[in-house]
């Protein structure tokens, strides 16, 4: 019986990313399309966004999945003291991201980048805010997760929520890792 | 390998049972109800807007002077605009969905796939949370000082950006979109993996009511092409709130234009696959109905549930024909129009199953087969004028005329409302344990009936003849004077069809309370939730059910029991040689 619960939040889940998926995969369209329609990129007349925020981010990113990663495998294992550790290294990971993000968007409006500033500045501000709002709702997951964590009784019994909330969590670590090879890199 | 609810005992307080229900049972009413009511709103805004049309300039009969003081009752042409807007999004956002998906989808997929309960009960009751939320924020926005959204139901920039729209209403469209979005594929989510999981043991795909096909295929399709609008709309959003540019273009961006287009592209990207996540479920009913009702098995079952299949994945490739007049390259016009035309064929199949089914048949005309007739005509009326705005050649001409309006109209609204009629007839027994009146009810079918043809040919009449769509007065324009006649007898139509619902109305408060009891099956059907008392118990199924035929088991001569169907959950009779 409890496997199959595992199956149907199983299915739901690979539902829910898809639909997720969507929705960036519909950003990243938007943006091919404006990116192939300009003969110039950034347009004319527009200085090329500040990369040093957007690589920290990456790093961030990067090895929030590692120690998430590294929670679940300790959540699985009952072993509820490095599970709180890497559960409390992963949020401040992800809320360093969040500050990186402030700083970065402070950045852009520094070097003249506003939402208001065309085209390549929108893209760079609303894909933005739309992986950052599906972050900070990752972190309030990872916000409950932490409360569990100091519940001794709840050891291992939300198998369920703490691995789909990982998953959940790469997820947005790959669109960030997108993100950035498409807004900054390409 | 199929998961059960437990069995919990039902809620008590008034709260808990009819507020914060986890049941799908009390959902799907929460949902008919939402429904009916913005049916009533989008209607009346249906009858301004036609009564605009036929008789311009004079103030709108009895309610007219307490809707447009400053008028003297005429609808002002601010005014007329945000009324075809929020009709459009009001009827297929607001009512066709929530009562075709929301409401029976909830009622009838785990009765009929013999499940205590949908497989997220939280997720099911937050689903319908952000509709009724979604819904407030419309309903709000018909107060705000510049009214509501008024740049049609698509929204198209540069209409639908501050320039074009200025005010809150367009604002507020949007929002109430994308918290919509959020609760259709909250929705989604629960029936897909319902339909997948919870299953009675034994029920296999296809052992599936077709109802649970198109409902799953809907889900399906929801799931994917939902989220594609809620991304345009945020972006609409952020445009109108926050000053970005992703669809502006020219003088209005400062440097380095956005691209109004692309939002249509984003539009139509889901709002093709919207037309058959609208029509899905109500083909899967209709497939039903018309075999419990010609009491013979559906005519190629595999087939119209596998056509349905092909229709569903065909959806998503075709919607460029939406946009032949936006100066789209020849070649891709010409494949757009290629694809759209190969959706002929499997939807041919199985509208020949459907005729299949009846043929021959021992019909019996109760008032959810003469809706579910209704709908094969109104249909076929529908698909077939399709091709002539699917063709590059005659859409050039075609496109942005009422033949267009016409022509959603008989599929998406003709054919969905009807098919909710028939599932609200056929189903109203199990959901309220009573009877709806039959001959209350064929009034109402020949009234719709009637009403909903002169209003919808009368549209493609006037369309073939020139009518642009969305314009407050056509008559202004000296040719289009010959076809006030014409416009007069829709709007009759219009109103005709308005006073047919009276009936149905009525029908339906009245047998709530007052209808004659209803058996346990009263149309002899054999589908799952007919096994159970009406209406069911709070967990459905005291045991889960195991699942030994199909759901469409008529008229099989080796029958001995009285009976000319059998249960899902009987063996099937075999015949002496076998
Ligand atoms: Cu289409």
């Amino acid at each position: 019986m409890k496997a199959q619960t595992q199956k149907s939040h199983q299915i739901a889940l690979s539902v829910a990313l898809i639909s997720w998926g969507m929705l960036f995969a519909t950003l990243f369209l938007g943006y091919a399309v404006y990116r192939f329609q300009m003969p110039q990129w950034p347009t004319a007349g527009v200085r090329t966004a500040p990369l040093q925020w957007p690589i920290i981010s990456t790093i961030l990113v990067v090895l929030s999945s590692v120690s998430c990663h590294l929670a679940l495998v300790h959540y699985r294992t009952l072993r509820s003291a490095p599970f709180r550790v890497y559960t409390w290294i992963s949020w401040c990971l992800g809320l360093a991201f969040f500050v990186s993000q402030f700083l970065f968007w402070e950045n852009l409006s520094q070097v003249g980048l506003y939402t208001q500033s065309g085209i390549y500045a929108s893209l760079l501000h609303g894909m933005t805010w739309i992986h950052a709002a599906h972050m900070a709702l990752a972190m309030i997951g990872l916000t409950t997760i932490l409360f569990l964590a100091y519940r001794e009784s709840s050891m291992g019994s939300r198998q369920t929520l703490v691995s789909h909330l990982t998953t959940f969590w790469h997820f947005l670590g790959i669109i960030w890792i997108l993100m950035f090879i498409v807004l900054f890199i390409l | 390998m199929t998961y059960v609810h437990a069995k919990h005992d039902a809620p008590t307080t008034f709260w808990s049972k009819y507020i914060v229900s986890y049941d799908h049972k009390v959902i799907a009413k929460q949902f008919l109800w939402y429904g009916i009511f913005f049916l009533g709103v989008g209607g009346l805004m249906a009858l301004l807007i036609r009564w605009t049309l036929a008789f311009p300039g004079q103030p709108f009969p009895v309610i007219g002077h307490m809707l447009f003081p400053h008028t003297d009752g005429v609808v002002p042409p601010d005014t007329y605009a945000m009324l075809f807007s929020l009709h459009g999004t009001i009827m297929i956002f607001y009512a066709i969905t929530p009562i075709l998906i929301g409401a029976f989808g909830n009622y009838c997929i785990p009765l009929m796939i013999g499940a205590r309960d949908m497989a997220f009960p939280l997720l099911n009751m937050l689903s319908f949370h952000f509709a009724a939320l979604s819904g407030l924020i419309l309903l709000a926005s018909l107060f705000l000082p510049l009214g509501g959204a008024a740049a049609g139901w698509t929204s198209y920039p540069t209409l639908s950006t501050l320039i074009g729209s200025p005010g809150l209403g367009q604002t507020f469209w949007c929002l109430a979109i994308f918290v919509l979005g959020i609760s259709s594929t909250m929705g989604a989510i629960n029936y897909i993996t319902t339909i997948i999981s919870f299953r009675a043991p034994g029920m296999g795909y296809f052992d599936m009511p077709l109802t649970i096909w198109g409902l799953w295929l809907t889900a399906i399709l929801n799931a994917i092409f939902i989220p594609v609008l809620g991304a345009g709309v945020l972006l609409l959003l952020f445009d109108r709130l926050f000053g970005t540019t992703f669809f502006l273009a020219g003088a209005a961006a400062t440097s380095g234009t956005g691209d109004p287009i692309l939002f249509q592209h984003v539009f139509w990207i889901f709002g093709h696959p919207e037309v058959y996540i609208l029509i899905l479920p109500a083909w899967g009913i209709v497939s039903d109905l018309l075999s419990f009702f010609a009491r013979k098995p559906a005519f190629g079952y595999k087939a119209t549930a596998l056509s349905m299949t092909a229709v569903t994945v065909l959806s998503t490739l075709v919607y460029g024909h939406h946009m032949f007049t936006t100066q789209m390259s020849p070649l891709l016009t010409q494949t757009f129009m290629t694809l759209t035309m190969t959706i002929s064929i499997p939807s041919a199949v199985f509208f020949a199953n459907w005729l299949g089914t009846i043929w021959r048949g021992s019909i019996r005309f109760d008032s959810p087969m003469l809706f579910a007739l209704g709908v094969v005509f109104v249909f076929g009326l529908g698909g077939l004028t399709g091709l002539y705005l699917g063709t590059v050649t005659t859409d050039l001409y075609l496109h942005d005329t009422y033949f267009v309006v016409g022509h959603f109209h008989y599929t998406m609204a003709a054919s969905v409302l009807l098919g909710g009629f028939a599932a609200t007839y056929f189903w109203f027994p199990k959901m309220f344990g009573r009877m709806m009146n039959e001959t209350w009810a064929k009034v109402h079918f020949w009234l719709t009936m009637i009403g909903l043809n002169g209003v919808f040919f009368g549209m493609m009449v006037v369309g073939w003849g020139g009518m642009h769509r969305r314009l407050y007065n056509p008559f202004v324009y000296e040719f289009m004077e010959k076809l006030i006649p014409m416009n007069t007898f829709i709007t009759w139509s219009a109103i005709l069809m308005g006073i047919g619902q009276l009936p149905f109305v009525y029908n339906f408060i009245h047998s709530m309370f007052y209808g004659e009891k209803a058996s346990e099956n009263p149309w002899q059907v054999g589908t799952l939730e007919w096994t159970l008392p009406s209406p069911p118990i709070h967990y459905n199924f005291e045991e889960i059910p195991v699942v030994k035929c199909g759901p469409h088991e008529f008229g099989n001569p080796n029958l001995n029991n009285g009976r000319d169907f059998q249960y899902q959950t009987e063996e099937l009779v075999k015949g002496p040689q076998a």
